[in-house]
């Protein structure tokens, strides 16, 4: 059984120096195969005496299991290098920017205005559209403005025509939706306005939310509480709000809103022009005339209705200086948001 | 409006600085816009609501601090010297309804010089420039009481008749500033017999000033309407502090008293002698009572305030009160010409009471129906996509630059050209209203190009605005679209792709409107002008065309004044309400089919002019229910290619309802597709 050994020693020094797996592979063939070497040894068991076969078998056997083994081993082990070798070599820059489209974002008005929408939604108000494009009617006359009223000072108006304006204010929405639907009424208008004004604090373009809010027992109280919960969750639960009287033709009793200077915590600055104050809304119980220009019974009906610029909170919000930089739409700026 | 603090201190004894004098009118409805301290003064800058008439002049502010601190008004002592009984002039009304009241006085034997130190510097810590003695009473006593006078050279008066009434007809006027006016035949004048003498509550003539040489005068103090001096004022373009007051309304029962007040100051200063004074105040001053409910003040506020609390509260106003069974009647003073219904007493008692002091409460939650339309969640769907895509959302003002029309080729019978012009806009290159957003992004593109950045991929949600009638009080149709520019400067990428930007461009298009489930959607080559005829496309749903898409036209870009590097700039814009109202707005589950699909492609050899779009539609006319899906996934054209000719890559996947399809079955319907596809495609199999 000599042979046997001779084979063994052969086999295992070539395992021992096969460097790929298909080099392996021909190991296995050329001693486990068909022809193999260990093979044609196991058939010439025929050749030896009866009495020694057993004994020849058995170690035969056990060499064949031997190689087996090792053949997995050896396998496992260059398969293994293999993969590193191959992962190696396609090992790529895992820091190079990865592929995707330059990030874009939400102009900052466009999502404050969505801010302010939604936490009145979730208060309960519905969201109304009217024209920008708007009869004097709608924008002045049925909101107490008459021509040749002082209050027309109070918007520089851009007209279309005798009738037609751009509409200085979101408030016309209040009396179309009066017109057109009874009360309970809980609805914001949110959209663009318009006035013939262009300096440093002024854009002839900018965005108001208003609001209505018209039942049979609705007061001062309610829009306080409203307006209120309102600016705290815009501003957070601390902030300090206060309502003073203005005026406003279509609201009586007006109320203008404040709230705590969010930047110097009301110890006076620069932004609030050492008042401590921030003025934010305007606001009022709807005067009995608009309810008689919309239709509505003014003895049976009362409600409040605010309005507020977004351009202001925005910048607030995002301590944004200049009003002109929302309408530049420079990429410099619009990417910040 | 700028006041003396010291000067309101003499109406009124009030214990307070001018900073706690400020922060109490604050409160109360004059909103403080500064303090300054100036010497021993202190000026106050009230941003005054155009409501408060009453409140512009040093007594209307005193009042004002008396209703709100329940101090007493003093009003300056003085007592007119013996007077001539004498009147040398005769006053008429013509016109009762533009001026109620018209009083006046002679004066004569008077020295015009320059008024004292004090005076002066009174008008000056108002912002008033000193002139002589007599112009200086006069504004004085407009700054104290309120009401603007108006003093004449008598001797310039010839005709001894005052006459109040408008021309008309046109006639021109020369105003003391030099100007000389046109008057119209409705505006209100003063007139010596028949010579305008002065633009009644407005401005004085030039002919009849007061100057240096002036020995007697002739004061008027008047009450004229409101809005004839608006409009009058306007129509001239002339605001004065006389046409100003007039505008927000005066007391018509303190002409007199500052009539008096003038001529007493006038004689202390210039030792002249007053005549007789002239009223003619034609229909008797009638105060207006207001019925004010106890229980709707409560219910308006919120508040339960027992009745005397809120019949004192009115009364501080200085209004007379009377008791009635559950109401009071309310006289309202005769400078308070903003309260005319009982709301405007009860922002009076809320006012006073202090809106501080009324609590808050919520209102009973009426849970309305939600019309928080989907539109405007879907809108801000579309909006995320564009971000999440790369695009950032720009915001442009709705005006436009009608040049920017004739710049796009845009021709005359296109429905962009029914634009909405402004009639007073800022700019000329703002006078019209965008009947598309492209101009706006095209300067959006200019603006950040000309800035350094090479990568411009922006969006913008908004209304156009297109003129459909020619009516005047016929609203324009606003319609809601989606505009976007991108430019590819690909040498500025790191990851080259090779593929046309407008697919890109096209690929954020489609999932725009997959998002939506739009549906009856097709291509076709674009009809704009202002685009590359071979790489732009029109977008139609339900034939009706509904937006563009495509790379701008070379030689649009060439003028827009920025060297672009050959990088192309595409552009789309779609009609977003178009768009929402055909597509479905929630999902329905569809049933699919339980067994394995299989996919079989076809590589067709086809016309180059043939589109995707032609061949999709020629499989779908073949009709089998196996078929569940069929889409392009490739096309070519080029090397290996013969000229002409463009392969295209389809993909077809097969699938049953009932059971897994054998090879043979699949193979035999698919045989069939293709031939139908070559036979009407005139196209071939390509190895």
């Amino acid at each position: 059984m000599d042979d046997l050994q001779t084979l063994k020693d052969e086999f295992l020094s070539r395992l021992a120096n096969a460097e790929r797996s298909s080099d392996i592979q021909e190991l296995r063939t050329e001693f486990l195969g068909k022809k193999g070497k260990l093979t044609d040894l196991l058939r010439s068991l025929g050749d030896l005496p009866a009495e020694d076969r057993p004994e020849a078998g058995k170690r035969i056997n056990e060499a064949k299991n031997l190689f087996e083994a090792r053949i997995k081993e050896a396998l496992s082990d260059i398969q293994s290098r293999e993969i590193k070798q191959k992962l190696t070599s396609e090992s790529i820059d895992i820091t190079l920017p990865g592929i995707s489209p330059e990030p874009g974002g939400r102009h900052p008005i466009s999502r404050i205005l969505d801010e302010v929408i939604e936490i009145f939604v979730s208060m309960g108000f519905g969201v109304e559209e009217g024209p920008e494009v708007e009869l004097d009617f709608y924008n002045f006359e049925a909101l107490n403005i008459p021509r040749d009223h002082p209050a027309r000072d109070m918007q520089d108006t851009f007209y279309i025509n005798d009738d037609m304006v751009l509409r200085t204010h979101t408030s016309p929405v209040q009396v179309r939706v009066m017109q057109e639907r009874k009360p309970p009424l809980q609805i914001i208008a949110p959209g663009k306005v318009y006035r013939c004004d262009a300096d440093v604090s002024h854009t002839p373009m900018f965005h108001q939310v208003e609001g209505l809010m018209v039942d049979t027992k609705i007061t001062f109280a309610n829009l306080k509480s409203v307006l209120e919960s309102f600016l705290h969750v815009m501003f957070g639960p601390d902030t300090p709000v206060r309502f003073r009287p203005s005026y406003f033709p279509f609201t009586e009793p007006s109320a203008e809103v404040d709230i705590g200077c969010i930047f110097c915590k009301g110890k006076g600055c620069r932004v609030c022009k050492s008042t401590g104050w921030l003025e934010i809304l305007g606001s009022g119980m709807v005067n009995p005339k608009v309810y008689e220009m919309s239709g509505y019974d003014p003895g049976k009906y009362t409600g409040f209705a605010f309005g507020m610029g977004i351009e202001r909170i925005t910048m607030l919000k995002y301590g944004i200086d200049d009003i002109r930089l929302f309408y530049e739409n420079d990429l410099r700026f619009l990417r910040q948001f | 409006m700028i006041i003396s603090y010291n000067w309101v201190e003499e109406f009124i004894d009030i214990d307070l600085s001018a900073k706690q004098v400020a922060e109490l009118l604050t409160m109360s409805g004059l909103e403080v816009d500064s303090v300054e301290k100036k010497g021993k003064d202190h000026i106050i800058d009230i941003d005054l609501t155009p409501n408060k008439g009453d409140c512009l002049s040093i007594l209307g502010v005193a009042r004002e601090l008396s209703a709100i601190s329940g101090k007493k008004l003093k009003m300056p002592g003085f007592k007119l010297p013996a007077q001539d009984k004498s009147a040398p002039v005769k006053i008429s009304i013509e016109d009762r309804e533009l001026c109620g009241r018209y009083a006046g006085r002679v004066i004569r034997g008077i020295k015009v010089k320059a008024s004292p130190k004090w005076m002066q510097k009174r008008l000056e810590s108002m912002g008033v420039r000193p002139i002589n003695n007599i112009v200086d009473v006069t504004n004085y006593v407009m700054l104290e009481y309120g009401q603007p006078l108006h003093a004449f050279d008598l001797d310039k008066l010839r005709s001894g008749h005052i006459r109040v009434a408008t021309p008309g007809k046109k006639i021109s006027f020369s105003t003391l500033d030099g100007v000389k006016r046109q008057i119209a035949p409705d505006m209100l004048m003063i007139w010596d017999g028949d010579v305008a003498v002065a633009v009644a509550g407005v401005m004085g003539g030039l002919e009849s000033e007061v100057s240096d040489d002036t020995t007697s005068i002739f004061l008027e103090s008047a009450c004229f309407n409101a809005s004839s001096v608006r409009r009058t004022a306007s129509g001239l373009g002339i605001k004065t502090e006389s046409s100003f007051r007039f505008e927000r309304g005066i007391d018509l029962l303190g002409v007199d008293k500052a009539l008096d007040r003038a001529s007493f100051l006038i004689s202390e200063l210039t030792g002249g002698q007053l005549c007789r004074s002239l009223d003619v105040f034609p229909d008797k001053h009638r105060a207006r009572n207001v019925k004010v409910s106890y229980q709707r003040v409560n219910d308006l506020l919120g508040l339960s305030l027992s009745r005397s609390r809120i019949k004192n509260l009115i009364s501080r106003t200085g209004a007379k009160v009377k008791e009635l069974a559950d109401s009071v009647r309310v006289e309202v003073p005769s400078y308070r010409n903003d309260i005319e219904g009982d709301v405007d007493i009860i922002e009076e008692v809320a006012r006073l009471y202090g809106y501080h002091n009324i609590p808050s409460h919520a209102p009973a939650l009426k849970v309305t129906a939600d019309h928080d339309g989907s539109s405007r969640k879907r809108i801000n769907h579309v909006k995320q996509l564009m971000c999440s895509r790369g695009y950032s959302e720009v915001i442009n003002y709705s005006f436009m630059n009608p040049d920017m029309l004739n710049a796009l080729n845009i021709s005359n019978d296109d429905e962009r050209r029914m634009t909405v012009s402004i009639l007073n806009p800022l700019r000329q290159e703002e006078s019209l209203l965008r009947s598309t957003l492209l101009p706006s992004l095209i300067e959006n593109l200019v603006h950040n190009y000309s800035r350094g950045e090479r990568v411009v991929k922006i969006f913008e949600v908004s209304r156009v605005f297109i003129k459909k009638s020619r009516k005047s009080d016929k609203l324009p149709d606003e319609g809601l679209r989606i505009g976007g520019l991108l430019i590819d400067d690909r040498s500025q990428q790191l990851w080259k792709s090779g593929v046309d930007p407008y697919y890109k461009v096209k690929g954020d298009m489609d999932s725009i409107l997959n998002l939506m489930s739009v549906e009856n959607m097709s291509w076709k080559r674009s009809v704009e002008p202002f685009l590359h005829g071979g790489r732009s496309a029109d977008l139609l749903i339900k034939g009706k065309k509904t937006g563009y898409i495509g790379v701008l036209s070379p030689g649009l870009v060439e003028g827009l004044g920025i060297k672009l590097h050959g990088a192309d700039v595409l552009v789309f814009e779609l009609d977003l309400e178009s768009v929402m109202s055909t597509s479905k707005s929630t999902a329905i589950f569809e049933k699919f089919s339980r067994f394995p699909f299989v996919r079989r492609d076809i590589s067709l050899l086809v016309d180059a002019a043939t589109t995707s779009q032609d061949i999709l539609e020629e499989m779908k006319g073949y009709r089998n229910d196996l078929i569940q899906d069929i889409e392009v996934f490739d096309r070519y054209s080029g090397k290996g290619i013969p000229e002409g000719k463009a392969s295209y890559g389809l993909g077809v996947t097969y699938r049953s309802f009932e059971r897994t399809l054998s090879e043979e079955e699949i193979d035999s319907i698919h045989d069939g597709l293709v031939e139908w596809l070559l036979e009407r495609t005139s196209g071939e199999i390509r190895a």
